[in-house]
């Protein structure tokens, strides 16, 4: 038979093309895995707002400032007014406090750059699971240690549904744990 | 050759049988490819190119963007206090979508309103609102609001507007003109206080309050009555047996919501001795018709013979409690019930029943006329009450207060007189539209353009405004302060809980203002201010309070009610005078017109509202439109199909209407719904139906609503009507009483469920499954749905469209059956197309255990939680659509389109209308299937609580979106693994059965088996 | 690519197909970018502000 392209395409370059897709696309899947589920992600804040110093240093408690941990859904990120309930006075003079202050007064909304982001169709409750003991480290890191916060933990549906699967593996403080919900509708409203 | 014979041929070889060309048997004939040279092609085709294009593009897009980029969390400078985001609020306020002010409670989240409920402690409404109602909340985002003031075409800043009306008004004053101020009834005694000081300050305003329908006719009967135009509440609740007469008591007469609460209570399963028994006698087919367990049909014109031959039968009998008078005696004696009975052709049988009925009941019965009647009607039903001793049935201790004397079309006729004269200098449209309202053959809008100054405070643009000098933009009810008093006992208050979203300013406050002729004298707390003082002046120093004013004002408002202390009411005797002693003319035979409002919205002032104009009439099952409805036997007489638009004419008047054939309209009958057909209107109500207003009975002494002698002609024109429910046509073997037949509607009467209490289970199947059962061990939720109290109101739709977020689609999808409902209620028929019984059903995901939706998803987006729920997972879901069609109840809905901006200029798409949605419910986007989750938010917010608490979960603290709206308690849910909870009570009921049972499907949705009150075994 | 590069006809015939290509592309792309545009556009919303003067209902968590 006369050698065609056709044959060469078929022979040679399809299977060395596949292969090569193939083995560049699982390397990098596998290496890439935790910094496509989010770990390691720590944008740059407007204010750069250090937990090391007023969570760890002061032992400010987490639930100061993110009160809706146990009240509901959503932990909420300090309003204004919760910072400047010290920064009215305390180092008022600092460039970064100086900047908060500038918020505080002219009433612009101060743009956080979000961490820890679980999508939009899936539904996660803070409160269900604060209330049952889990501690904010569990899931959030040792934030207390972080001048700038990172995402320390996947999260990623698998990830949630480990610990669901085997909470005494992932909070062994806890004495008593039942295993949370794995169907769907607990969190795919 | 014949014709089976006849062979074709190209060639001559063909025609002489040649051998077929070797080429006929290939594809391509030897040789055609022989000169194509792949190796001379191109080195680089158009495919190649493209394909390096795309790969490049794509790893370029990938490579620029940041996939770890979360966007920003941007929290509250200062938070409100009392705002925790994440948590909703609850504010008690006073509805604004009818005059009968009801209690309601607006849910808000992050201060925005997202749902309306009844207000749970109002002693009227207790906890329910009507359809109009729950959907009233998206009227506050309505695109077409009007965002600031105008001077015709021009914007203006309320300052200059003020003075300028200020100074046109005092001149108008002066120079001798009148002042027309054009209102709905005013049922807030501060408005009527406001609009009396206005009068004062302008000497020559006057006040025309009027509503398209109203129950004037029924007032003045009282006031010819007794005296005094307060009309009673009835107390359904303790009504044995009622007649009503061509009234729609259940869904649009005056409280319907506390009419269906108190209706229904008389029809428990539980006490099921103790039902009530309803006697419908109309020409129509209205709502409380198809709740009735005997129709009668009679002409609105005939109610009047029908009154009095009912009440001559009595007084025969001897049963009258009171002494009839012999005057009275005289005139009954030209009525005989059994000669009406012959005349009008109806069943003696039944006419008997309920005259046996009317005797055996005396003080336990009520007649009840509709507000359409004429006068008349009403002072010989009062008679017959008075007769029959059913007077103990009305309560005046809830009357209903009376807004004053209305402006009917006799006095726009004179108005309009007065316009075309000059003799009005300035006409104000206080939150009304009486352009639309008032037949156009009245030539309001012309007549208008002989007043200098036309100022409408209105919230969007109508077709009252078009004419205007100045349009100024008003607060909606959610942010406006207010009261009112619909009844007797209970003082409303209204407060706001939003602040205004545009420029746009109070009514009251509007005119207030210019009492103080001074356009700086505005702040936005006055009416506030002066709704305290008014309060304080007529309420709170008449109840003689211990607390201060303060407390009681903050109560009040946290409340949303105050209940006022009983006053004495004196004794109501009837006045024989009223009582009309001439002969009356009897009722034509030729075409009648009956004149109705629409089910959903009101007048037409919720026209834009898509939701509402959604939701499919209850009887016909139509949306988006009016239409002229017809019995079948016309239609066949005059040839008419559905959709064929005849013209109706009422004296010089005439309107094109597209023609509904409706089963169980009395032949010779036209019932039309009004309210449709507005033209100045946002997006959605443009094209929505017809404006028949035109058909209004303009002649002077008669019921607006009703004419004899209407002439009806076809056009031969079309127009596409769309319905969600197909007409089945009665007649086709095929599908007449197949819902009997396979038992989705189990229905008897309540003598044959006391001879056979299982009949409504008994046909079912024993059922083996191929599979072990799944086993739910602990909560697993399920629901009753009680047909027995259902009215089929549409009330749980519209509460579960505002809820979940459930897109309108508009008329043309619904023509193509695309519409969005997760609970819809299912229209059947059974009977007769003249005589039918009509039986409802909401129909909504069965949630069941066996689900066969579940188990076709190839990509598992759908499948059963451990507590009972059929979950829908929307991001997996890729559109397969195969779980809607193996769902036998089709109750699945699926997004043909991203209804979210479907509409050609983006309908959802602006800065307002997606601040209306519900955040705890994700929104769909186009391909993804939805239906009804038995509300996995509130459950999910129970377990919330529970967890928070350190309890169990309550099944009955899960109150699902259908079951708080019910007005008459019909649906129930909760825990069925709870043998303690309501739920189970109606799944062990031998009452209970299960929709296409024997699919083995097991669904978790029981309803509850109707039973007809009627003599016999017969329905 | 050589022989794209080398001869003079098929440097030619790779810019016209470039720019056809790129034309169709651009017209044949209108309307999946409609579509997708609409999904990814954050829509501004209206300031919403809570009226003062509410007195709201007790809630069940403080």
């Amino acid at each position: 038979m006369k050698k065609t392209i056709l044959d060469y395409t078929l022979k040679v370059r399809v299977p060395l093309t596949i292969f090569v897709v193939a083995i560049s696309f699982i390397i990098t899947f596998y290496v890439s895995r935790e910094e496509r589920d989010g770990v390691g992600y720590q944008p740059e804040q407007p204010i750069h707002y250090s937990h090391k110093l007023h969570a760890g240093k002061m032992g400010i408690d987490c639930q100061y400032c993110h009160t809706g941990v146990t009240k509901e859904r959503h932990a909420l990120i300090p309003s204004v007014n919760i910072c400047m309930n010290c920064h009215t006075v305390a180092r008022k003079d600092r460039p970064e406090i100086i900047k908060l202050r500038e918020y505080y007064e002219s009433g612009k909304l101060l743009p956080w750059k979000r961490v820890h982001k679980v999508p939009e169709y899936a539904y996660f409750n803070h409160s269900v699971h604060v209330n049952k003991g889990i501690d904010c480290e569990s899931c959030h890191g040792n934030i207390r240690e972080m001048e700038v916060v990172k995402q320390v933990k996947s999260f990623t549906m698998n990830a949630c549904l480990d610990c669901h699967r085997e909470p005494q593996k992932y909070l062994p403080y806890l004495s008593e744990v039942k295993e949370g919900p794995k169907y769907c509708a607990a969190c795919h409203r | 050759m014949s014709k089976e014979n006849k062979k074709y041929w190209k060639s001559i070889d063909e025609y002489n049988k040649k051998e077929l060309p070797v080429s006929k048997s290939d594809e391509f004939m030897e040789g055609t490819t022989d000169e194509f040279d792949p190796s001379k092609l191109d080195g680089l085709s158009r495919r190649k190119f493209l394909a390096l294009l795309s790969a490049s593009t794509a790893f370029a897009v990938t490579a620029c963007s940041d996939y770890h980029d979360q966007k920003e969390l941007a929290p509250y400078i200062k938070r409100p206090d009392g705002l925790l985001p994440g948590k909703p609020n609850y504010y008690a306020s006073t509805c604004s979508g009818c005059s009968q002010a009801c209690g309601i409670l607006i849910k808000t989240r992050e201060g925005r309103p997202i749902k309306v409920d009844g207000n749970d402690l109002h002693p009227i409404n207790k906890g329910k609102i009507c359809a109009t109602g729950q959907a009233s909340v998206y009227n506050l985002y309505d695109p077409s609001r009007l965002q600031f003031p105008t001077k015709g075409k021009n914007k203006v800043d309320w300052a200059s507007a003020d003075s300028d009306i200020i100074n046109k008004l005092d001149k108008i004053v002066k120079s001798g003109k009148k002042i027309a101020v054009i209102t709905h009834p005013i049922n807030s005694p501060t408005e009527k206080k406001l609009l009396d000081e206005f009068k004062q300050r302008y000497s020559t305003a006057e006040v025309y309050s009027y509503e398209l329908f109203n129950n004037c006719n029924k007032k003045f009967a009282w006031f010819k009555s007794y005296g005094s135009p307060e009309i009673p509440s009835i107390k359904w609740d303790e009504a044995d047996i009622i007649l009503s007469l061509e009234s729609d008591f259940l869904a649009k007469e005056a409280n319907h919501v506390e009419a269906t609460r108190l209706f229904s209570s008389r029809r428990d399963i539980m006490k099921s001795d103790h039902f009530n028994r309803l006697y419908v006698a109309e020409a129509g087919m209205s709502l409380t018709n198809t709740n009735s367990d005997y129709r009668i049909q009679v002409r609105p014109d005939a109610q009047y013979d029908f009154v009095l031959s009912l009440m001559s039968e009595v007084v025969k009998r001897g049963a009258s409690v009171i002494n009839v008078d012999s005057s009275v005696k005289k005139k009954l004696s030209n009525y005989s019930l059994d000669s009406f009975v012959t005349k009008w052709n109806l069943d003696a049988i039944k006419v008997n029943y309920l005259i046996d009925d009317l005797v055996n009941n005396k003080g336990k019965a009520i007649v009840y006329a509709g507000d359409v009647l004429p006068a008349d009607v009403h002072i010989a039903v009062n008679l017959l009450n008075e007769i029959l001793g059913n007077t103990k049935l009305y309560d005046y201790d809830k009357a209903y207060v009376n807004t004053g004397r209305q402006a009917h079309l006799d006095d726009f006729k004179v108005l309009i007189n007065s316009f075309n004269k000059s003799e009005f200098g300035a006409v104000i449209h206080y939150d009304v539209n009486p352009a639309f309202h008032i037949p156009s053959s009245m030539n309001y809008a012309d007549a208008l353009k002989n007043v200098g100054l036309v100022v409408s405070l209105v919230e969007s643009e109508n077709e009252s405004t078009v004419s205007d000098t100045y349009t100024l933009p008003i607060n909606h009810a959610f942010e406006s302060w207010g009261d009112a008093q619909a009844r007797k006992n209970v003082y409303s208050l209204r407060q706001p809980v939003i602040a205004p979203l545009y420029n746009s300013r109070q009514r009251e406050a509007i005119l207030l203002t210019w009492i103080t002729s001074s356009s700086e004298a505005y702040n936005d707390d006055m009416y506030h201010q002066y709704l305290m003082e008014s309060c304080r002046e007529n309420i709170y120093n008449k109840m003689k309070l211990a607390v201060d004013f303060k407390s009681f004002w903050f109560a009040a408002l946290h409340d949303g009610y105050v209940e006022l202390n009983k006053q004495s009411t004196k004794k109501h005797v009837f006045d024989l005078t009223a009582f009309d002693l001439r002969k009356h003319s009897s009722a034509s035979t030729d075409f009648g017109l009956l004149l109705s409002r629409s089910y959903f919205i009101g007048d037409g002032r919720f026209a834009n509202n898509g939701w509402l104009q959604e939701i499919p009439h209850p009887i016909s099952k139509a949306a988006w439109d009016n239409y002229a409805a017809i019995a079948p036997s016309t239609a066949k007489k005059m040839d008419l199909e559905i959709g064929d638009v005849i013209k109706v004419s009422v004296g010089d008047n005439s309107v094109n209407l597209p023609v509904m054939i409706q089963p169980g309209v009395l032949q010779d009958m036209i019932t039309v719904e009004l309210g449709y057909g507005r033209t100045v209107i946002g997006d959605a109500g443009k094209d929505a139906g017809i404006n028949a207003n035109d058909l209004l009975n303009q002649q002077s002494g008669s019921s607006p609503w009703i004419t004899s002698g209407v002439s009806i002609e076809k056009t031969g024109e079309e127009y596409e009507l769309v319905s969600t429910q197909e007409h089945h046509p009665l007649d086709e073997d095929f599908v007449k009483d197949f819902h009997l037949k396979r038992g989705i509607i189990r229905e008897a009467t309540l003598t044959e469920y006391k001879k056979n209490p299982e009949f409504a289970r008994e046909h079912d199947e024993e059922l083996v499954s191929i599979t072990s059962e799944h086993k739910f061990t602990e909560t697993k939720w399920g629901m009753a749905i009680d047909m027995n109290k259902c009215v089929s109101c549409a009330t749980c739709v519209a509460s579960c469209d505002v809820e979940n977020n459930v897109p309108v689609v508009g008329k043309d999808q619904v023509a193509n059956g695309r519409e969005m409902h997760w609970i819809r209620i299912d229209r059947y028929y059974s009977g007769t197309p003249e005589d039918p019984i009509v039986s409802n059903q909401p129909m909504l995901c069965q949630h069941c255990d066996n689900a066969p939706c579940e188990n076709v998803c190839p990509v598992n987006a759908t499948n059963h939680s451990p507590d009972g729920l059929n979950q829908m997972v929307y991001n997996r879901c890729v559109g397969t659509r195969y779980c809607a069609n193996n769902c036998p109840y089709k109750v699945r809905r699926f997004n043909f389109f991203n209804f979210l901006d479907h509409f050609a200029d983006s309908y959802y798409e602006n800065e307002v209308t997606p601040l209306v949605y519900n955040p705890e419910v994700t929104i769909r986007s186009r391909g993804v299937m939805e239906k009804c989750s038995f509300c996995v938010q509130k459950i999910s917010e129970e377990r919330e609580d529970a967890i928070r608490e350190g309890r169990e979960i309550k099944g009955e603290n899960v109150v699902t979106a259908c079951q708080q709206a019910c007005p008459a308690d019909a649906i129930v849910f909760g825990d069925v693994n709870d043998p303690n909870s309501r739920v189970s009570q109606y799944k062990k009921h031998n009452l209970g059965y299960l929709v296409l049972q024997n699919l083995n499907v097991r669904p978790n949705v029981t309803y509850v088996a109707k039973l007809r009150n009627t003599h016999s075994e017969d329905t | 690519m050589n022989n794209i590069i080398k001869k003079k006809s098929n440097r030619r015939k790779f810019f016209t197909t470039a720019g056809k290509s790129s034309l169709g592309l651009m017209l044949m792309s209108f309307f999946p970018m409609n579509i997708f545009s609409k999904n990814t556009k954050v829509i501004k919303l209206k300031e919403v502000h809570p009226h003062p003067q509410a007195v709201k209902r007790d809630n069940k968590t403080k």
